[in-house]
Parts: structure tokens; C-alpha cells; sequence
């Protein structure tokens, strides 16, 4: 597994073949371009590592994220709007990173989660709450045999968007920022998608029954649709997510609460989506947004002709 | 024309969404009944506010006492019979399962002979993306519980009451951005009442009453709510409140919290019934003296209550106090302290021990059904659903069953138990995730899981629909 760091996070996707395999047909003749999982979609994997800071169990420890950035995928934060302190049993930070990145946490991994839902940059342990209820982090922080992780998420996108993990010791702040994590992405497999260039066109993911791991996705839903633009050939695709992650990539997103189509000019981005022109390489990402990772569960390599 | 016909078995095994007859009518799910197309008029079959609930208005040629079958998503279901013969019909269908294709069909009995009509086809969405997608585990599904459990199901941020069939699936549900910690069905069975602690920060809570079809009946709101409810016959809704007070512990002040019980009559007056204050804080100060010299930070929650039962046959009301690690009894109307099982200041015999961080109540005939979360407890950390005989005239327990997860695990939040009709035992493991069933003997038989984040408030059962 290579772990190269990129600036400004350790953002790592080495794609293995990806691009260099025969773009597949979709199926675009003026209907939907179809994604299936029998071996179009890239598979992922990596590893997802967190800075442990230190916080004093006696005080009313704020976490701030006014200096965060980008987010996990290196792309520009979302503003998030909730915090959650998690404390889990029975697992270190590297595999807590693991379960995260693979979205195989379980709730019996949870002793319990503090959150917060806030638009300012930071939360203090007075303004955690569970369900509403004024449980206390002091109750159990420096008390649980816990690993205590604090993820940032919500905002535009729902997804997770940072993270660090948190002791007992000293300290009245804690600061999560474009340091606090490091993720280092493996993607292989995949094939190129042939999608029409230029023009709008709807993806249909209805017949889509894996992941990128090979998961089912029978019951879960992709509700989260993100397209990346990165400005280079298909060919440097993968020395460009290795030193830069999807840091240089222009993005749009669109939420799926329903259905499982979408037309592609209604993702939202900094600038309109018509079409996608045939320069570059262009990455749809279909998220699960309810899900913990950071990562698609599905992500498709397009290839507009 | 007649036309009589023999009705085609619609689904020949019953196993999803409440498998059993309809209440005590004899309308099978899937009975033979003669088809009448005629018989059947005016036929409105439309979704309500809950989209896995349809509400079925038609009428008939001849009086008749009317009801509708229902099968979808590998399942059948019914709802009860009218309650006279009638021309004009209507029925609430509760209990399909979200994403699925359901067949409705109507039925008429005349003179004790069924008729009915077509299958009306329709359909219901997904659940919201905000509840978790449950899934059965795989080495508990010895046992297929009948009926739905009715539970609050927390979330990112919010719970959402609802019902979930044996497969996990996701029946009914009410998303509307609150906490609930609990939820009871009314009196009739034609819908629910909940505490939505939403405004708990603020000091309030509102008890609301909400049909089946999502029609909201009633909303009271009420100061200092807490967290539970339960109902009494006369349409009484006694709560569980809080009061914040100081209170001189060490020899210094302390701001404390501690639980109430609150009267909600059906006129809407509200009082005070009880206070752990004025009952138990003298005799639990020395417990007060530990935490504040433990240095526990300000204002403790001392009594940290978590459930209340109607005790109907001893006239009583059963309140949880986690935070003594005591359940007690009040004797009604009045609210006078009865006894206490567990903790410090125990009135009832063998409950040390038996009684550990406990989060939810039960009063059965004879018997209290007691969850214990043992959640740092110095026995162990298995949580468990014990039942515990109550000899009243000697003021003991002794311990009759109990229902343990395998892997002895429990929750750090919520966690609950209750007895069905059935006599099987339905346990919510709060922020485990997990919907378990236990049979008579204490052995695991069904479990669901949900996602990471799950966590189930407090869990009653609902055999079946009027």
C-alpha cells in the first residue's frame, strides 16, 4: 500500500489501471447511461489516520475547526455543522481510522456519541448533548475505557469531512484542522464509463447491486451524487490523485434523497454543468451519505466521447 | 351478476408484517372468502400522512359488518371487523412495509358468509434516509416474532418513532425533528401517545397524540417533562418530569436535579403527583456527600429517572430512578411512596444487586420486569432483562427469569424491555443497536442490528390493528 503525503493533507488515491483499460459502453443512446457493479466500478481502499490531542476531563474543552480547510478527499470544506464525539470500546485509533474508512463500525462498537449541531466553527463539551438530553461528556470522558473520536460532518454535503481523536490529559482547546487527519486512498480495478460529451445525460444507478469493496448495497441508499473534473489526461490520473488527492478537482454535488437517477446537469458547482467536455478525466462519486467514510461507495471513471 | 368465485390464497405463509389474525374477529389475512365485485362500491384507497398507511373508504350494497385484508412484501395482515353491520365503511391499513407492493382487498361479512372484492394494487416509498437500515442477524433467527415493536430509533441528531416488522423493515414511522424517548399506543390502538423532549433544554416537553395516519389529535404542553409517559385508564397521562432546586449536601449548596411525576388529566389541568425530592433526598443525601466530594460537576442529576408503568393490577405507578439505581413504587391516585426496589435506601428485600443501573420498568401480574443497563457496575457488564416475582406481603423478590446478550455486552445509553402478550420478551439495547427477542427459556431467538449510530429509545410491542 503506497502512503505518499500530499500538501495540503496526505490524500492518496493511487488508481491502479484506472483509465487505462477500453472505455465500457454506456448505455446512452439517448436514454440513461446504466452503471452496473460487474466490474466497472473502481475499487477502493486505504487507510485513514487521526492526531490525538489531549483535553482536560475538568474543563469545558471547546473543539474549534475555524483553521479546517479541506476536506478528507482534499477538497474544500463544506462548513460543517455537526460534531460528534464518539467514545468506542475495545478498539486503537488505526483501527478505529479502518472501521471508519470501510464503514464497518457497529454500534456495538459505540459506548456512546455526543453531538452537537452548530453553524459556528466549534462546540464545547458543555454544549454536547445526547437526543436532546443534557448528558455530560465530563460523566464519561477520563471515565469510559474509550477511544474517544471526534468526526465533523453535515453542512452542504452530509458526509464526514474531518476528524481527530481526543484523551484524557491536559488541554482547555482543541483545534481540528487540514492537519488533524491523513487519509491514504488505494483505488483499482474499473473501466471507463463512455458517456455522451457536451450534452446533459442522466446516470442510472437502479441496476447497481455492489459497492466499491463488493459490499451489497441491498437496503442502503446512494443518496449523494459527486462529480470531480481533475485537468488532467486519463493517463496521469493516478500520479495526479497520488500527489494531490482530489485537491485540484472541480466538483459538483447532488443530494438523492429518492430515486436512484439523476440528471447530470443538476449536480451544483461553482460554475453550471451542461455537459462533460472531453478533457480531463472525470470521477462520479455515489455516497451514502448516512454512512460514516468519507469515500463513495461507488466511484465510475466517465469517459465522454 | 354475482359472480362467485373461490378467492386465490394471496400469500399461503404467513411471515412478515403481523401474520396473525386480526385482533379477535376471525378476519383472516389471507381467508377464503366469495368474490363480489358488485357488493363493493365507491371504493377510495388512499395513502395518509404516513405513506405506509392507507385509509380505505367504500360501501356496500347490503349491511354487513366490513373489513380488509392486506398482503405485501411477503406477508398478510388484516384489520378488525366493523363494530356493526354497516353500508358505510372505513378502515385505516396500518402495518405494510416501506418499498413494497401491496394487494388490498375488502371483505364483507353478511350472514356469516365473507365476501370480497379485487385486489386494489398499491405501493409504499422508502423509509427516510435519516433511519438506519436495520438487517437480521444472522445467528439469531431461530424465531419470528409477531406483531411490530414500537420504538423510538435515534439517529444523526433526531429520533424517529416507529414500527419495524420482524424483517427489519421499517412499518410506520414519524420524522419530524424530535426526541422521543418513548412511545404508547392509545387506549383504542388507533395511534400513539409520545413526550417529544424536544424542548427539554428549554424546560418543557409537549405530550402528543397522533393517529395512525399521522393526524395529530392532541397536544398538551408541559412544564419540566421530562422523558416517559404512561397512561391510565381514565385517560390520565402521568409523566415523568424534572425540578432543578439547591439543596444543602457536604455542607455546602448544590444545584441538583431530580424527577417528578406529573398528572395530565384529560381536562388538561396538570399537577405535581410526586417528587424524589421531597421522598428520597434525605435519605439518599449520604449518596449526594460521595458524588459531590467524587467532585462531580454541577447541577447533578441525582435520580436521573428513565421509565414509568402503570401497574393495573395493584394500582400503582412504577417509576425507573436510574441515578439511585432503585425502582419505585407509588401508590395511586395519590402518589404516596410505596416501596423501592434497589439502592441505598431499598424497602423491598433481594433486590441488591438485581437491580443495576436500571432504564426501564414493566409491571406484570404478579412480577416486575426490570432492565438493568449494569453499565459500570460492580457486577459486571452484561445488560439484561430480568424479571423479578414480587412477593408483596413480604416485600421480597426473587429473580424468575432473564434474557442476556450472548456476548455480554450493554449499552451506555437508553436500553429497554418489555413483555408481550405472547410471553416472549422484546429487549431495545439503546445505543447497541440491536433489537433482540427472547423466548420463555432466556434464549436469544431473533435479533435485528442497525448501522453505526443506532441507537433504540424505549420499546413496546403492537400484536395488532383495531
Amino acid at each position: 500500500m503506497s502512503r505518499p503525503s500530499p500538501d495540503p493533507r496526505c490524500v492518496a488515491l493511487l488508481v491502479l489501471a484506472l483509465g487505462a483499460c477500453e472505455p465500457s459502453v454506456g448505455d446512452s443512446g439517448g436514454g440513461p447511461v446504466l452503471l452496473s457493479g460487474d466490474g466497472g466500478t473502481v475499487s477502493l481502499g486505504g487507510a485513514l489516520t487521526g492526531q490525538v490531542y489531549t483535553a482536560d476531563p475538568a474543563l469545558d474543552v471547546e473543539i474549534a475547526w475555524s483553521d479546517l480547510s479541506v476536506d478528507l478527499l482534499g477538497l474544500p470544506v463544506a462548513v460543517p455543522e455537526q460534531l460528534e464525539l464518539w467514545a468506542l470500546t475495545g478498539l486503537d485509533p488505526d483501527q478505529i481510522g479502518a472501521g471508519v474508512l470501510s464503514d464497518a463500525l457497529a454500534p456495538t462498537d459505540v459506548l456512546t456519541v455526543y453531538s452537537c449541531d452548530t453553524s459556528d466553527a466549534g462546540c464545547s463539551f458543555s454544549e454536547l448533548e445526547v437526543f436532546g438530553h443534557d448528558y455530560r461528556v465530563q460523566d464519561d470522558f477520563g471515565v469510559l475505557d474509550a477511544t474517544w473520536l471526534a468526526t465533523l460532518s453535515g453542512g452542504e454535503r452530509r458526509g464526514l469531512q474531518a476528524l481527530a481523536f481526543l484523551e484524557p490529559g491536559e488541554g482547555a482547546r482543541v483545534d481540528i484542522d487540514d492537519d488533524s487527519a491523513s487519509l491514504s486512498l488505494e483505488a483499482s480495478g474499473g473501466q471507463a464509463l463512455a458517456v455522451p460529451a457536451g450534452v446533459p445525460f442522466t446516470i442510472d444507478w437502479s441496476e447497481l447491486d455492489t459497492d466499491a469493496s463488493g459490499g451489497s448495497l441491498a437496503g442502503y441508499r446512494l443518496d449523494l451524487l459527486g462529480l470531480f473534473h481533475l485537468p488532467v489526461e486519463p493517463d496521469a490520473l493516478a500520479a495526479t490523485l497520488a500527489s494531490d488527492g482530489l485537491s485540484g478537482a472541480r466538483a459538483w454535488w447532488l443530494e438523492v434523497p429518492d430515486g436512484d437517477s439523476a440528471a447530470i446537469d443538476a449536480l451544483q458547482g461553482d460554475e453550471p454543468l451542461a455537459g462533460l467536455e472531453p478533457d480531463g478525466t472525470w470521477l462520479l462519486g455515489l455516497f451514502q451519505s448516512t454512512g460514516i467514510s468519507p469515500l463513495p461507495r461507488v466511484l465510475v471513471q466517465l469517459d465522454p466521447s | 351478476m354475482r359472480t362467485t368465485l373461490i378467492a386465490l390464497l394471496i400469500t399461503p405463509v404467513l411471515t412478515a408484517c403481523e401474520p396473525e389474525p386480526s385482533m379477535d374477529t376471525g378476519l383472516q389475512p389471507d381467508g377464503g372468502c366469495v368474490l363480489d365485485l358488485d357488493h363493493f362500491q365507491n371504493v377510495s384507497i388512499e395513502p395518509t400522512d404516513i405513506p405506509t398507511v392507507f385509509e380505505a373508504v367504500w360501501t356496500t350494497t347490503e349491511p354487513g359488518r366490513g373489513g380488509v385484508t392486506c398482503a405485501g412484501g411477503g406477508g398478510s395482515w388484516s384489520t378488525g371487523w366493523d363494530q356493526g353491520e354497516l353500508t358505510e365503511h372505513r378502515a385505516l391499513l396500518v402495518g405494510a412495509p416501506a418499498q413494497s407492493e401491496v394487494l388490498i382487498r375488502l371483505v364483507s361479512e353478511i350472514d356469516g358468509e365473507q365476501r370480497c372484492s379485487d385486489h386494489h394494487q398499491r405501493s409504499t416509498p422508502a423509509p427516510p434516509a435519516e433511519l438506519p437500515v436495520l438487517e437480521l442477524d444472522a445467528d439469531y433467527r431461530d424465531a419470528e416474532p409477531g406483531g411490530w415493536a414500537l420504538v423510538p430509533v435515534g439517529t444523526d441528531g433526531a429520533t424517529i418513532v416507529a414500527l419495524v416488522d420482524a424483517h427489519g423493515r421499517y412499518c410506520w414511522w414519524l420524522d419530524n425533528d424530535s426526541y422521543y424517548f418513548y412511545a404508547d399506543t392509545t387506549p383504542a390502538g388507533d395511534g400513539l401517545l409520545l413526550l417529544d423532549s424536544s424542548s427539554y433544554a428549554s424546560g418543557s416537553g409537549r405530550v402528543l397524540e397522533i393517529g395512525f395516519d399521522g393526524q395529530l389529535r392532541r397536544e398538551v404542553e408541559v412544564a419540566s417533562a421530562h422523558n416517559h409517559l404512561a397512561q391510565l385508564p381514565d385517560g390520565t397521562v402521568l409523566i415523568l418530569g424534572r425540578e432543578e432546586y439547591e439543596a444543602e449536601i457536604a455542607g455546602a449548596p448544590v444545584l441538583l436535579h431530580s424527577d417528578t411525576v406529573i398528572a395530565l388529566a384529560p381536562d388538561g389541568s396538570q399537577e405535581q403527583l410526586w417528587s424524589a425530592r421531597e421522598d428520597l433526598l434525605e435519605q439518599l443525601t449520604p449518596m449526594l456527600e460521595s458524588r459531590v466530594e467524587q467532585g462531580q460537576p454541577e447541577p447533578i442529576d441525582w435520580t436521573h429517572g428513565t421509565g414509568l408503568s402503570y401497574d393495573p393490577h395493584h394500582e400503582q405507578l412504577l417509576v425507573v430512578l436510574t441515578g439511585t439505581n432503585a425502582v419505585v413504587g407509588l401508590d395511586l391516585p395519590g402518589g404516596e411512596l410505596a416501596w423501592i426496589m434497589g439502592g441505598m435506601a431499598a424497602t423491598v428485600d433481594g433486590t441488591h444487586g438485581t437491580i443495576e443501573v436500571p432504564h426501564s420498568v414493566q409491571a406484570l401480574t404478579e412480577s416486575v420486569l426490570v432492565f438493568n443497563q449494569r453499565a459500570h457496575s460492580d457486577d459486571g457488564e452484561c445488560g439484561e432483562a430480568v424479571e423479578l416475582g414480587f412477593d408483596r406481603d413480604a416485600m421480597a423478590v426473587t429473580e424468575v427469569w432473564i434474557g442476556v446478550e450472548p456476548d455480554c455486552s450493554y449499552p451506555d445509553v437508553m436500553g429497554s424491555a418489555h413483555r408481550t402478550a405472547d410471553g416472549g420478551t422484546l429487549v431495545a439495547g439503546g445505543s447497541l443497536g440491536r433489537l433482540s427477542w427472547f423466548d420463555h427459556s432466556g434464549a436469544l431467538v431473533w435479533r435485528l442490528h442497525g448501522e453505526l449510530g443506532t441507537t433504540f429509545g424505549g420499546t413496546s410491542h403492537v400484536a395488532a390493528f383495531p
